[in-house]
């Protein structure tokens, strides 16, 4: 089922080209029949096709050309018929046992000039987007370390000491934003990455960026969500009156922030919880630096300088502002800062990523 | 706009080579596919066959040498030339945690089928291939077309 659904995936937009990589390999006499009737059929409907096989007698009855290749080498490109007759033999398989000592032949070709393609990208982010909240955001990964963690951290904090508590507010939005994002990167392009369906994506009319900025933007509105239930959640329980503009100028780019840091260092591994280990290390680092649960302000100078090169730092100290009241220059300046992080870990994001597919 | 319909020839290689770090994949290859036919790519395990294919359908690049797909570079002009083709792989990239309905729905989108025609389109190949009674399942592991 699972190979006779690829095919049917393959042709869902009806290509007038077809690859297929060892299409019978696997299957049983009959379903590899079926296939190769299947073939022809396009073939009269006039889709070319390409194939690959090491099954000689296939080739010989479904291909119009061969080119036999040993070694990274084509040693010759013919007919299966002219092929026979050229070495005399009765089948494909012994003329090709006889030219595997043969030298290469060669042709000519020429290319052409580009074309933007944004209309192909946008949709092809906006359903990625789709399905990844369809299938991934309620994966337990992403439950355990997006949800349940940033909720038990403010559980935690709320019953050990429920006066103040409103001070630590801004620090606890922007924890649950930073583990929500980031929990969800690791789900939606880890199980991808695994299971080789990030291939799949590849393969369609979509740039490689769009494909990560399509992740990103999704585990960005994983995090916009999450962000928005714990700050509804505390504003309403505790009665606080935050300016909601700035709060929304600092989730936002906060968002994106952490969404393309969990990106980045994603990609660089494969399996999910080597992903959820690795962004632990930024994770943890950065609650304890960047006034999530201590001010920046009181701890020694040089871990000052470290807390504000980190994007938490900026997502913690726009929320304060944006629950006090901060001139809009302050939180313009953090909602910036934000935005030059995202870019600052989405470009290497993409040129890892494109690393894996060269 | 590189494509050009009806155009003879569909793929054109010139000395496609990739190595990875130092082995030789594929050496300087050069061949035409021409429009409508079925062309075959023999050799045994290991001889390069599926680097070809990664590379002309863009999930690689070549070291050296060039390539077109439909009139369409395979390094800078590649996205476009994919509006047209389709890939079986060898082993299947499909998503696990959709049916077969939505597994073709997704692609559908993606590839830009107008939403009018896209469940026609999924429903009809799901007849084709025999699976249409089955369609809001996706068994997983099994063997046969």
């Amino acid at each position: 089922m699972k190979r006779a659904l690829t095919i049917a995936a393959a042709l869902i937009h009806n290509p007038e080209l077809l690859f297929l990589d060892e299409p019978t390999v696997g299957l049983d006499v009959v379903a590899a029949r079926s296939l190769r009737n299947l073939i022809s059929n396009l073939r009269q409907r006039g889709v070319t096709i390409f194939l690959t096989t090491h099954y000689l007698e296939e080739a010989d009855l479904l291909c119009d050309r061969v080119a036999i290749l040993v070694k990274g080498k084509i040693l010759k490109i013919d007919s299966p018929k002219a092929l026979k007759e050229s070495t005399n033999s009765c089948s494909l398989e012994d003329a090709f046992i006889k030219i595997t000592g043969l030298s290469p032949t060669i042709m000519a070709i020429e290319k052409r000039e580009e074309d933007i393609m944004w209309r192909d990208n946008l949709r092809g982010i906006y359903y990625i987007i789709l399905k990844d909240v369809r299938t991934y955001y309620l994966k337990p990964p992403s439950i355990s370390w997006g949800i349940v963690f940033p909720t038990t951290w403010i559980l935690a904090f709320y019953l050990r000491n429920p006066v103040g508590f409103e001070e630590l507010v801004p620090g606890l939005i922007a924890m649950t934003i930073l583990f929500s994002t980031t929990a969800a990167e690791a789900v939606v392009i880890n199980f991808e990455l695994r299971l080789g369906s990030l291939e799949r994506l590849l393969l369609a009319p979509i740039s490689l960026s769009s494909v990560l900025l399509g992740k990103v933007l999704g585990g960005a509105i994983f995090g916009l969500i999450m962000s928005a239930v714990t700050t509804i959640g505390s504003v309403v329980g505790l009665g606080l009156s935050p300016n909601v503009p700035y709060l929304i100028l600092i989730i936002i780019p906060s968002s994106l922030a952490f969404s393309s840091l969990g990106a980045l260092l994603c990609v660089s591994v494969r399996e999910v919880f080597e992903a959820q280990t690795l962004l632990n290390l930024p994770r943890f680092i950065m609650i304890f630096l960047c006034g999530v649960v201590c001010p920046v302000s009181a701890m020694p100078t040089i871990l000052q300088y470290l807390a504000y090169t980190m994007p938490l730092t900026y997502a913690v100290n726009g929320l304060q502002h944006s629950f006090s009241t901060a001139s809009s220059m302050m939180v313009l300046i953090d909602a910036l800062v934000l935005m030059g992080f995202f870019i600052i870990f989405i470009l290497p994001a993409i040129k890892l990523l494109s690393k894996k597919f060269e | 706009m590189g494509y050009i319909m009806g155009e003879r020839v569909v793929i054109q290689a010139l000395n496609l080579t990739k190595f990875y770090g130092e082995i030789l994949a594929v050496d300087h290859i050069s061949f035409e596919v021409e429009r409508g036919e079925v062309f075959g790519f023999l050799g045994p395990n290991g001889a390069g066959k599926t680097t070809t294919i990664r590379m002309l359908t863009g999930l690689s690049k070549p070291t050296e040498g060039k390539a077109s797909v439909l009139g369409f570079d395979i390094c800078s002009e590649i996205v476009e030339a994919k509006r047209h083709i389709g890939v079986v792989p060898e082993i299947s990239n499909l998503y696990d945690e959709l049916s077969a309905i939505d597994n073709l729905l997704f692609m559908a989108q993606l590839y830009g089928v107008p939403r009018s025609e896209r469940r026609r389109r999924a429903e009809e190949l799901l007849k084709i291939f025999g699976l249409y009674e089955r369609k809001d399942s996706f068994s997983v592991p099994s063997h046969g077309v």
